[in-house]
């Protein structure tokens, strides 16, 4: 309205200036301008504000064109193909486009155009004007026959448009493009226009920001879903790798499983090496994915291992005890690394773009190493393979130590085993022999015994009568002397199957054995005046039989050697501890007389075999007492020792060990 | 041991070892025992004796066997086993007299059947006096039902 009143305003300055004759006229001209004025308004200004309604309403409906849309998201040529056809239909445009100039480009760019019209003719003659607004983000009217340059008065002419709008598409400081809009002539409007437009610019920026923006977040989504799903798919490899690896117990069947794991989705092919005693690299499998390189895979497993201390990554890895990875191997670096013309040519047939070498890393020890390799399928490694491929490694390699250590547990078990039944063979092989040398003993040197006892005593009956007394003696002397052989076989016998036959462990009350034994010595010999002083209540635990045979050679030996006492006195006894009801491990057991004693300087002979520390014709017996009585105490785990003193007695103590 | 008739009151001594016989016959003959003392030397030639072959006809039984443990060709247990399963010396009184006193041979003895388990004493004396002690139960106080 403010315009309208003032171009009434000036339209009556005008006229009364155009008037000379006006002072004269007077109230005429002043009646001739406000009516003018007032024709004028009325001519010019509802025009302009039907124009401006019917451009709003064009306006309105591009925007609700361009309303985002989550259905369909339309690509940026339709979005500026949209904007040039309501642009230049709200205008009354002659035609429209929207161009932009790229990067470091000298050349205007189409990006939508409702007319042929504007081509490269017309973008370069208005080349200057557009620089301008493209630079300054500024829009720019102009109306050519005003251009004061007439070359590029000329040259714009020659497109057939008169007025230029050029509005700048500007967001957040981005410069999509310029709207350029092409008049047939002057337009009484350039300013509201030139405002239109830059609203329809606006929205159209907005627009184009927003799907810009939408599609970045989408983006960053997607690369976060591929993340995820990367990340998921590798924790899934993983769990499937340990799984499949720890069903094996034998460690280079692990690393071999591993190889075939891996490949093809981690690698193109795979080799892995372990470490053996000397520190050098064992080739211990090489897989590849292509079924038709296998037999190179072969070759290179066979005959190309890593070469010792070379910058092989294999190497590299194992002395560094980290994973190295070559994003992009070239030949030079093959060479390089490699060292050998052949082995190189081998590898790239097998194919070699990318690789990563990872250490078999366990309880501070480097096991081995394995190499994934990409060839022909192109791929490269990247940091993210680099984590997983060392995951794996970490993995392996545990399980691959673990296997390790039951094998080498395994092997030792085995071993041990095996020595324990060669033990036990040989131990029975020797019980065996033993058994019969004792029973060939047993038998065959009692016949001569006997033959050599029967036939003395023929002598003697037969010719006895041509014998003197000498003789008689001598023949009497050859018999008792074969009765006792026989009597020692007999005890040696005794002694040897101690040791051989089984026992059989309970309870036994050792006081009522010993009152047994005494009783029985006692009516064997009703004049000897012998005390039997047998505590009450001794129960042990052992086999009864044996230590039977314990009580009656210590009683029987109690009672042989106080033979010569007038008032002889055997006790049985135990040295409990200290307040200890009955017996223990560490219980004492003791047979003590008062009879002939003994040296203990000798004591250490009183337990071998065959040994006496008495003259046969003073105290008889085979010497075997003692050794008997000793080998049934260590069979039951205990021990026995003595004390004596010569002519004052002797006592024996002894334990019997734990209960079995 | 040759095919001239015997009276059944005989005793077979199986003995491989001669001094044996000899003390063993001198034995016999110390404690007044009537019944005569046929001896064979092994295992073979005491079954031969009781159970006969393809070529022999088995010999009248004796009242008694003495059987020794160790003998050779066939040893004493299976002599001892084939007469216990054979119906003509399945309840002839057999002796076992040896020098063994293995656990083992005494209670495979008994398992196979034998009426009685003597060990030979080295002293000449002790084995007269088992003689007797064996002629007096086996000939004089046992009833036998082959008798």
């Amino acid at each position: 309205l403010s315009a309208g009143l003032l171009t009434v305003a000036v339209a009556g300055n005008v006229i009364n200036a155009m008037l000379p004759s006006a002072q004269s006229v007077g109230a005429l001209g002043l009646a001739v301008t406000a009516l003018s004025a007032v024709l004028y308004y009325f001519a010019f200004v509802p025009p302009r504000w039907l124009r401006r309604a019917w451009q709003f309403e064009e306006l309105s409906d591009y925007f609700a064109q361009t309303k985002l849309t989550a259905t369909r998201k339309p690509t940026s040529r339709e979005i500026f193909q949209q904007l040039c056809m309501s642009a230049k239909q709200t205008v009354n445009g002659l035609a429209s486009a929207a161009i932009r100039k790229g990067e470091g480009m000298e050349r205007w760019e189409t990006l939508a155009t409702t007319d042929p019209l504007i081509d490269t003719t017309a973008l370069q003659s208005g080349h200057r004007l557009l620089q301008e607004a493209w630079q300054k983000r500024q829009s720019i009217a102009v109306y050519v026959p005003d251009l004061k340059d007439g070359d590029e008065r000329r040259q714009m002419e020659s497109v057939g448009a008169r007025t230029w709008l050029l509005v700048p598409i500007l967001a957040s400081g981005h410069r999509w493009g310029i709207l350029l809009l092409l008049l047939r002539d002057r337009s009484l409007f350039i300013e509201d226009d030139l405002h239109l437009l830059e609203l329809f610019t606006q929205q159209c920026a907005s627009v184009l920001e927003n799907y810009r923006l939408i599609a970045e977040t989408q983006g960053y989504s997607e690369q976060l879903e591929a993340r995820v799903n990367e990340r998921t798919q590798q924790l899934a490899f993983l769990a499937n790798a340990s799984r499949v690896l720890s069903e094996s117990l034998d460690f280079s069947d692990i690393l071999s499983r591993m190889a075939q794991l891996v490949v093809p989705q981690l690698a193109d092919w795979c080799s892995v090496d372990i470490v053996d005693e000397e520190g050098v690299l064992q080739r211990l499998a090489v897989v590849h994915r292509d079924p038709n390189k296998l037999e190179l895979a072969h070759e290179l497993q066979e005959h190309f291992p890593p070469k010792p201390y070379s910058r092989h990554g294999a190497y590299n890895a194992l002395q560094t005890g980290q994973a190295i990875i070559i994003p992009n191997v070239t030949p030079e670096m093959l060479m390089d690394n490699v060292n050998d013309p052949e082995m190189v040519d081998l590898l790239l047939k097998l194919g070699c773009e990318s690789s990563i070498a990872v250490p078999l890393l366990a309880r501070g020890r480097t096991l081995g190493t394995f190499s994934l390799i990409m060839g022909e399928s192109g791929r490269h490694y990247g940091e993210s393979d680099l984590a997983l491929a060392e995951e794996l490694g970490r993995r392996a390699a545990l399980l691959f130590d673990n296997a390790k250590l039951f094998g080498e547990t395994q092997e030792m078990n085995a071993e041990l085993e095996q020595r324990v039944q060669e033990r036990t063979a040989h131990l029975l092989a020797v019980n065996k022999e033993l058994e019969a040398f004792s029973y060939s003993v047993s038998h065959d040197l009692r016949a001569p015994l006997r033959a050599i006892n029967g036939f003395s005593q023929a002598l003697l009956e037969d010719c006895g009568d041509n014998l003197d007394e000498t003789g008689h003696e001598f023949l009497g002397r050859i018999r008792t002397e074969s009765q006792r052989m026989g009597q020692l076989i007999d005890d040696l016998i005794g002694l040897s199957r101690l040791t051989r036959t089984e026992m059989h462990q309970a309870e036994v009350d050792l006081s009522a054995l010993a009152r047994d034994i005494a009783a029985n010595l006692k009516s064997q010999a009703p004049g000897r005046d012998v005390y039997f002083m047998i505590q009450e209540d001794i129960v042990s635990y052992g086999d009864e039989r044996l230590l039977r045979v314990v009580l009656q050679n210590l009683l029987g030996n109690a009672w042989k050697f106080t033979a010569k006492r007038e008032h002889a006195q055997i006790e049985f006894g135990a040295l409990f501890g200290n307040g200890e009801p009955e017996p223990a491990e560490s219980t004492e057991f003791y047979v003590r007389d008062n009879g002939a004693g003994f040296n203990m300087a000798y004591v250490n002979k009183l337990f071998g075999a065959f040994q006496r520390l008495h003259a046969m014709t003073e105290y008889e017996g085979t010497g075997i007492g003692l050794a008997t009585v000793q080998r049934i105490i260590h069979r039951h785990g205990g021990t026995i020792r003595a004390e004596g003193e010569v002519d004052k007695g002797a006592t024996f103590y002894f334990t019997l060990g734990e209960k079995a | 041991m040759s095919g001239q008739e015997l009276p059944g009151r005989h005793i077979l001594l199986v003995e491989d070892n001669p001094n044996d016989r000899i003390l063993t016959e001198r034995a016999f003959k110390k404690s007044n025992l009537g019944n005569e003392l046929i001896t064979v030397a092994d295992g073979e030639e005491a079954l031969t004796y009781l159970l006969g072959n393809s070529e022999v006809a088995p010999q009248p039984l004796p009242i008694l066997v003495l059987l020794d443990l160790k003998l050779p060709k066939v040893d004493g247990l299976e002599v001892l086993q084939r007469l216990r399963s054979h119906e003509r010396t399945r309840i002839l009184p057999v002796v076992v007299l040896t020098s063994s006193i293995e656990q083992d041979d005494l209670v495979r003895s008994y398992k196979l059947g034998v009426n009685s388990y003597v060990r030979k004493p080295v002293d000449f004396n002790q084995f007269v006096e088992a003689v007797q002690n064996l002629g007096l139960y086996w000939l004089i106080l046992n009833q036998s039902p082959l008798k």
